[in-house]
């Protein structure tokens, strides 16, 4: 028993003085060093000279599903959105529209791109039309979009109700602005940076509302349409890596493709189909 | 235990838990802590990593590491900091010119002398190229800079300009050791030792982790995230109202500005980590916990080709957002003056809030009190796409939020006329609270005098659009959306005013429907 005490007594003694000897811990307590390092101007690449890329060509192709889809779910039936209910889904029930497969079991919305311009490719300039991204029974129009990152999109609502949109890109700022009723004008959203993935946007007042936008420092990206075609036209005459990408597909980080090759003929053309497996998509 | 810090006084230590010991043995057990737990205000301090990093270590430990190194070589440790010129970080720098050099000994002279006794800051040497050496001591009186030993003098002539730097960024390390640490975490990642006794309540404000470099209670238009170093300065100084953040208004200006850059500098250390795993993403386990397919040739694209190219991109974005953040371009500042606060404007404002136009009420409430009706929709993680498990709001760290109760008086971001209207017009970063800038600045301020009125007057009007009388508001206490009747009633389609047409002159107060008109639709 007493050698018990003995020992805890010794133990405090020792912390103590261990304490005091190094200043109880030393290490946060001691004066911290600064070592400076500059900041790098710039980061080569490791481009030597560039060749001018001479002439451009188109591809196009589809993207479809092997197997049935499931049904989408229905997020909202008609009329019955428990608030809001006379805007939303008041025409059409809102369903999810994560993955919609058409005709002949193409996928709709997949985004293809080009992730960076390939070096000596001349750039078109942006369009100066602004890109519209509207919203109607409290979905948004459309689903998916490309613009390019210099690129004004307005942000319009058909509905009588206040929306918010809430965007999440991955280099630019994000913004979160009101969108009050009726706003035929439009609220412009400029991303001003490159994405490298499409990223989400959605109103938080309405969960189910979700989109997806990539904005591109080049005009080399689309989206497939209703029955999983698509066409990309003035594409560099080169060999180009292809980005194929898609919401449902998150096991992968959104990629169906990460490095599709293909080569694009001057003046020509060349096609890409592909198809994708269920499991592809998490289902 | 992936905690901001590593304790020496953890849970196992606590020796009230031990029930077996004597009364004696206890008393002395305490007293053997004693040292560790009253002296010990300081922890054996080191940054931790993401929580992701140890998953990427599982499939690709190349990545983890240049992960690690490059945020050691850029940042340092708590104990051995780096100033990283890339960054817009005042890390304290002051010029000077060396008169003469003998040995490890320099006679310089500088433009100003260092506020405090210079330990262990770097030295920049401007010669033709640039050596970096680092002081031990500055005799003022002497004008004498003692380098540290290197196994080479350093070759300067008289005239040679250089650089001190650091003194700051070690006074704010210091300070927020004593300050912060306990709740926002050496790292800066909120997960001091005393954040999981703030983390039990669902609603209750998790300490800020900087790590995602956004901060809620700004003074910058919508879109810029990052916040101005006087927006910390308030925050510091103020506390932020009906949270566990306290006021430092004791502080002095001097060891607040060190405070301010230090969290800077953990906050973009953070991103610049973060923007990296994104980058990095591709080589994280699958869902099933698998490798990624082409393993090989994605860690050698994206954890060595493309790295630092990875880096330079990470660092030139988190400088950019800090840097417009302080351009004065960004501030929001009301064009007009505050509108008298009568009660023909908060009868406007209160219109307006109720009004499905804009929909404030459809979060905060018909009352105000932050119970309404979109707080019982499930959310999707933004960086999943999975639905979150409950209903209800969640800010940028996935933690459950409350819209304002505004009947309470408190607000986190000021409650200066000023305050509210920034956050009406920007909104609240990393929260769901959007900006509503598109509504005209007039609508603003009439907003920003209802919503200030709501503490005085309640809400004007109860659920039923009866009129308050004499701020009688007994529902006032009750801060939890799920414990209100008018939370229950938000759900029935039958009640709800703000589903018919909006479209009556602005300056009469908006009512509910009888029952009967309702019960014709």
């Amino acid at each position: 028993m007493t050698s018990v005490v003995r020992a805890i007594a010794a133990t405090a003694i020792a912390t103590a003085s261990l304490g005091l000897l190094t200043g109880c811990g030393g290490g946060a307590s001691a004066t911290p060093t600064v070592t400076y390092k500059a900041g790098d101007k710039s980061v080569d690449t490791g481009g030597g000279p560039v060749t001018q890329i001479d002439g451009t060509g188109t591809l196009s192709g589809t993207i479809r599903l092997v197997g049935t889809a499931p049904t989408p779910e229905v997020f909202v039936a008609k009329g019955t959105a428990k608030r809001d209910t006379n805007v939303c889904g008041a025409e059409v029930a809102i369903i999810d529209q994560s993955l919609q497969v058409g005709e002949g079991n193409g996928i709709a919305n997949v985004f293809i791109y080009i992730d960076k311009a390939p070096p000596g490719a001349p750039i078109p300039a942006a369009p100066t039309a602004p890109a519209v991204f509207d919203q109607k029974g409290c979905v948004f129009l459309p689903h998916a979009m490309v613009v390019r990152s210099s690129q004004t999109v307005l942000i319009k609502s058909q509905d009588n109700a206040g929306h918010n949109t809430h965007t999440y890109p991955g280099r630019s700022r994000s913004f979160n602005g009101a969108i009050k009723a009726l706003e035929r004008d439009g609220v412009p959203l400029i991303y001003n940076k490159h994405e490298r993935t499409p990223f989400p946007v959605k109103c938080d007042m309405h969960s189910w509302m979700q989109a997806f936008h990539l904005a591109l420092d080049h005009p080399w990206g689309t989206i497939t349409r209703a029955d999983g075609s698509f066409e990309l036209k003035g594409l560099p005459a080169t060999e180009l890596t292809l980005r194929v990408w898609h919401e449902k597909a998150g096991g992968r980080g959104g990629f169906l493709e990460r490095k599709l090759k293909v080569t694009i003929p001057k003046d020509g053309s060349a096609t890409v189909d592909k198809e994708f497996q269920l499991s592809d998509f998490g289902l | 235990m992936t905690s901001g810090s590593r304790l020496t006084c953890g849970p196992g230590s606590d020796p009230a838990e031990d029930n077996t010991l004597t009364t004696r043995h206890s008393i002395l057990r305490l007293l053997a802590l004693l040292p560790l737990v009253v002296g010990c205000a300081d922890y054996q301090a080191e940054f931790v990593n993401d929580e992701r990093v140890a998953a990427l270590e599982t499939t690709s430990s190349v990545a983890a590491t240049n992960l690690t190194n490059s945020l050691n070589t850029h940042f340092g440790t708590p104990n051995a900091l780096v100033a990283w010129g890339a960054l817009p970080i005042e890390f304290g720098e002051i010029s000077g010119t060396v008169l003469s050099a003998t040995g490890n000994s320099l006679r310089v002279s500088l433009e100003s002398d260092p506020p405090t006794a210079l330990n262990h800051v770097a030295v920049v040497l401007e010669t033709k190229t640039p050596q970096n050496r680092m002081a031990s001591s500055y005799d003022a009186d002497t004008r004498i800079l003692t380098l540290t030993e290197q196994e080479a003098a350093p070759a300067v002539t008289p005239g040679t300009p250089l650089r001190l730097i650091g003194h700051k960024l070690q006074a704010g390390r210091r300070l927020y050791m004593r300050h912060c640490m306990h709740c926002h975490g050496v790292t800066g990642d909120g997960n001091g030792p005393t954040a999981r006794y703030i983390r039990n309540h669902r609603f209750n404000p998790l300490p800020r982790d900087y790590r995602r470099g956004l901060f809620k209670f700004t003074s910058t238009k919508n879109g810029f995230y990052a916040a101005r170093r006087d927006d910390l300065r308030r925050t510091i100084k103020q506390g932020l109202a009906g949270t566990y953040m306290p006021s430092f208004l004791l502080l002095e200006p001097d060891e607040l500005d060190a405070i301010i850059e230090f969290v800077r500098f953990l906050a973009m250390r953070g991103e610049i980590e973060r923007r990296l795993l994104t980058h990095l993403a591709p080589l994280m386990p699958t869902d099933d916990g698998n490798p990624p397919r082409d393993l090989q040739s994605l860690e050698k694209e994206l954890a060595v080709d493309t790295f630092n190219e990875a880096l330079a991109d990470a660092a030139s974005l988190v400088a950019e957002n800090w840097t417009s953040a302080e351009d004065p371009e960004n501030l929001v500042i009301p064009t007009t003056a505050r509108l008298p606060d009568d009660e023909k404007s908060r009868l406007k404002g209160r219109n307006l809030f109720i009004s499905t136009k804009i929909n404030c009420a459809k979060c905060h409430g018909e009352g105000g009190r932050g119970n309404g009706g979109f707080l019982k929709d499930i959310q999707k993680n933004p960086e999943t796409q999975q639905n979150y498990p409950t209903p209800g709001l969640r800010d940028a760290w996935h933690k459950m939020i409350q819209p304002r109760n505004l009947t309470s008086g408190i607000y986190r971001g000021g409650r200066r006329p000023l305050d509210v209207y920034r956050r009406v017009t920007a909104g609240i970063k990393a929260t769901p609270m959007a900006g509503f800038a598109t509504v005209p600045e007039t609508d603003r301020w009439h907003i920003v005098n209802y919503v200030l009125s709501i503490p005085i007057d309640g809400a004007f009007f109860d659920e039923h659009g009866h009129q308050y009388h004499g701020g009688d508001d007994s529902h006032a206490d009750h801060d939890h959306p799920h414990d209100h009747e008018a939370d229950k009633s938000d759900d029935k389609p039958d009640d709800k005013p703000d589903d018919k047409p909006d479209d009556k002159p602005d300056d009469k107060p908006e009512t509910t429907q009888p029952k009967s008109a309702k019960d014709k639709k």
